[in-house]
């Protein structure tokens, strides 16, 4: 690279004393996204059952079985998984950055810089409005890949990250 | 003037039946099976009430959902956060708030019944997926001539150089009288047919397979009686083939793949006839097609990452093909890359330094995945052998001689393509940019810019865990760079990627 052009050529850096993103206390969000999840999968849980009812009722035990026994075993992994996952749903906000860290089976950390997000939502289902809680949506031009979505977290909570979020994205920009 | 659009308010009310057709259509094209099984079955007496009583229900409560749909849409303009503000929902409520600085275009687009009811759908276009670009389906024509402009003086007066969004990145460029050729690159009618006998014959294949089937299935449906006969015929000759004669096998395969390199040839031929790229002061100009000419102006900025391909073939010809990828929605994906063909080692080198203001390639560290990442790759290649193992076993849908050969030559390709493929990989993490290159038959190199990164997600699966191993994926307006089972020594990298995006203030488009 043409040095004139990079900025930061002329200036080492010791790498080893860059701020490390592992090494960060994260934010737990609310219990209650448990309630969420196994809330929703109870739903799909009744809807598999009624269909197994339905093919019992027709008299084809054999299929409805086979059907409905593999999305229960289906859903008690997913379950398992809520469960496990839980704990495992953090985010911090850094001077310059945002971390959502979550997953159990595969543990994905998301790192969005201020100066590249191009918008924040917050978005509320019907069970976030009875668990009291909100979905914070963080849009960057990388597609859905690079968008976050933290979700559980406490309405006002979400709200004021909003704000300091919008706050931060207007000054990275000057 | 100002207070133009502050209040909240409604779409134009011609909204509510726009939504009502568009929900309808959803709903439709959700039960197209459903509604194709009632008009075919030509149901009778009670069955023919319900339904019709079912529609017309399912009709009133759209009618409803797109009343509360339009009542609960909500827009304005916040003046003082800076912001475009959106409420919307039926049953869920959504909050979108667009920073003024974020809207990359304001577009109009108006469909057959936009136009008869005289109003327009105003898109407001911030790059990134479809959650991102808000609509607002009906707005009539003055109200949104003035939005539009508003939005628009909004964007740009924010922005401190307004030609931001168009690309160009240094204004000195955009003062300078006219633009100046500084080369021009032909394709000559000979590099273009070298370049189509020589390329990947693969999507030739497939694109056989589709017109064939397509042509058998059109077939199936105007002339069932005539194929059913002609078709027991078929399976006889065929089934004859299969166990008698080889070489009849061999020439059809010789015949289809003599077909398919025409067919590319031919694609090449169509899509890249009369390719001529030109360097200009500020931007890379693209004219090529036969067809549909197409026109292409680049200024480097929006160029998000660089794909030079080849293959062994081509590296020999001295053949190159620049893929250059730009920033756009993720609907409209085709759109979003330039291929240019074609191109000598030369050329390739003008374009990397007219992007990137260098030719060379820089040093950086290398990082190259660890072993099971090559045993994950050949297990998966596993998978149709056990498969079909144990289809060949139970039903015997081919002779065990044939299945052996086939298994046998399959299993040897696949291992020496997944060897190459594997021992050619590798990550370089330089000070400005990052590369990947990776060689199956097609030899890839990646080439971003650091600071053109928009995230960096680290994923560790569970049992990647006692071996250090992550898998790193850095995203990008044009897509995701994804580098698997990797050692974690690599975060210290990322670190310093971070590091790189959150310092500069170059805008990334």
């Amino acid at each position: 690279m043409d040095s004139v052009e990079t900025p930061f050529s002329n200036n080492t850096i010791d790498i080893a004393t860059l701020p490390d993103f592992e090494q960060l206390a994260l934010q737990p969000v609310r219990k209650n996204l448990l309630t969420k999840h196994l809330l929703q999968t109870g739903v799909w849980f009744l809807l598999v059952i009624a269909f197994g009812v339905f093919m019992y009722s027709q008299e084809e035990i054999l299929i409805g079985s086979l059907i409905s026994g593999s999305l229960l075993l289906f859903l008690m992994f997913l379950v398992f998984d809520f469960i496990k996952k839980q704990p495992r749903y953090g985010y911090a906000i850094r001077e310059k950055d945002l971390i959502y860290k979550r997953g159990f089976l595969v543990s994905k950390t998301t790192v969005v810089s201020f100066n590249r997000i191009q918008h924040v939502s917050i978005n509320r289902s019907v069970f976030d409005k009875w668990l009291n809680l909100s979905t914070l949506k963080i849009f960057t031009a990388g597609g859905s890949g690079s968008d976050v979505k933290i979700s559980g977290l406490e309405p006002q909570i979400a709200e004021k990250l909003k704000e300091a979020l919008a706050g931060k994205i207007a000054n990275e920009d000057v | 003037m100002s207070k133009a659009f502050s209040i909240p308010q409604r779409q134009s009310a011609i909204g509510i039946l726009l939504i009502f057709t568009s929900t309808l259509y959803k709903f439709v094209r959700g039960f197209w099976a459903a509604l194709a099984y009632f008009v075919f079955k030509r149901p009778d007496g009670e069955a023919l009430l319900y339904i019709s009583l079912g529609v017309f229900v399912l009709f009133i409560l759209i009618a409803i959902y797109s009343y509360v749909d339009y009542r609960k849409f909500l827009f304005h303009i916040d003046y003082e956060a800076e912001e475009f503000i959106l409420k919307k929902g039926v049953f869920n409520s959504d909050f979108v708030s667009i920073p003024f600085d974020k809207i990359q275009q304001v577009n109009f687009k108006r469909g057959i019944l936009q136009r008869i009811a005289g109003v327009y759908s105003l898109v407001i276009d911030t790059a990134g997926s479809k959650q991102k670009e808000v609509e607002i389906k009906a707005v009539n024509t003055e109200e949104a001539n003035q939005l539009a402009d508003i939005l628009n003086r909004l964007k740009d007066g924010k922005l401190t150089d307004a030609e931001t969004s168009e690309g160009v990145i240094d204004p000195e460029l955009t003062t300078e009288s006219a633009p100046e050729e500084k080369w021009t690159y032909r394709l000559s009618l000979a590099t273009l047919i070298k370049t189509g006998l020589s390329s990947n014959f693969f999507r030739g294949f497939g694109l056989i397979f589709v017109f064939i089937s397509t042509i058998f299935n059109e077939l199936n449906q105007f002339f069932k009686e005539e194929t059913s006969q002609w078709e027991s015929q078929f399976t006889e000759s065929v089934g004859g083939i299969a166990t008698s004669s080889i070489f009849l096998i061999s020439t059809f395969v010789i015949l289809l793949l003599v077909l398919s390199i025409f067919i590319t040839t031919a694609e090449v031929f169509i899509k890249y006839f009369n390719l001529k790229l030109t360097q200009t002061k500020s931007s890379l100009d693209l004219q090529m097609g036969l067809r549909t000419n197409t026109r292409v102006s680049l200024k480097p900025i929006r160029v998000q990452i660089l794909k030079i391909i080849t293959n062994p073939i081509q590296r020999r010809l001295n053949l190159y093909k620049a893929g250059l990828w730009v920033a756009s929605s993720e609907e409209s994906n085709n759109k979003n890359v330039i291929q240019v063909p074609g191109l000598e080692k030369e050329t390739v080198q003008h374009i990397k330094s007219f992007l990137y203001q260098s030719a060379e390639t820089e040093s950086g560290t290398t990082f190259k995945p660890h072993w099971v990442e090559l045993s994950r790759r050949l297990i998966i290649g596993a998978i149709p052998v056990v498969i079909t193992a144990v289809l060949q076993y139970f039903t015997h849908f081919i002779e065990f001689g044939w299945w052996v050969l086939v298994t046998s030559i399959y299993v040897l390709l696949y291992a020496i393509f997944q060897f190459r493929i594997y021992n050619s990989m590798y990550l370089r993490i330089g000070e400005v940019f990052i590369t990947k290159s990776y060689a199956g038959w097609d030899e890839t190199i990646e080439i971003v810019e650091i600071y053109k990164l928009q995230g960096i997600t680290v994923k560790q699966p569970l049992w990647y865990k006692s071996r250090n191993l992550v898998h790193i994926v850095f995203h990008n307006a044009a897509g995701d760079i994804t580098f698997r089972a990797v050692d974690k020594a690599i975060l210290e990298k990322i670190n310093y990627c971070l590091y790189s995006i959150e310092r500069t203030n170059k805008a990334w488009m």
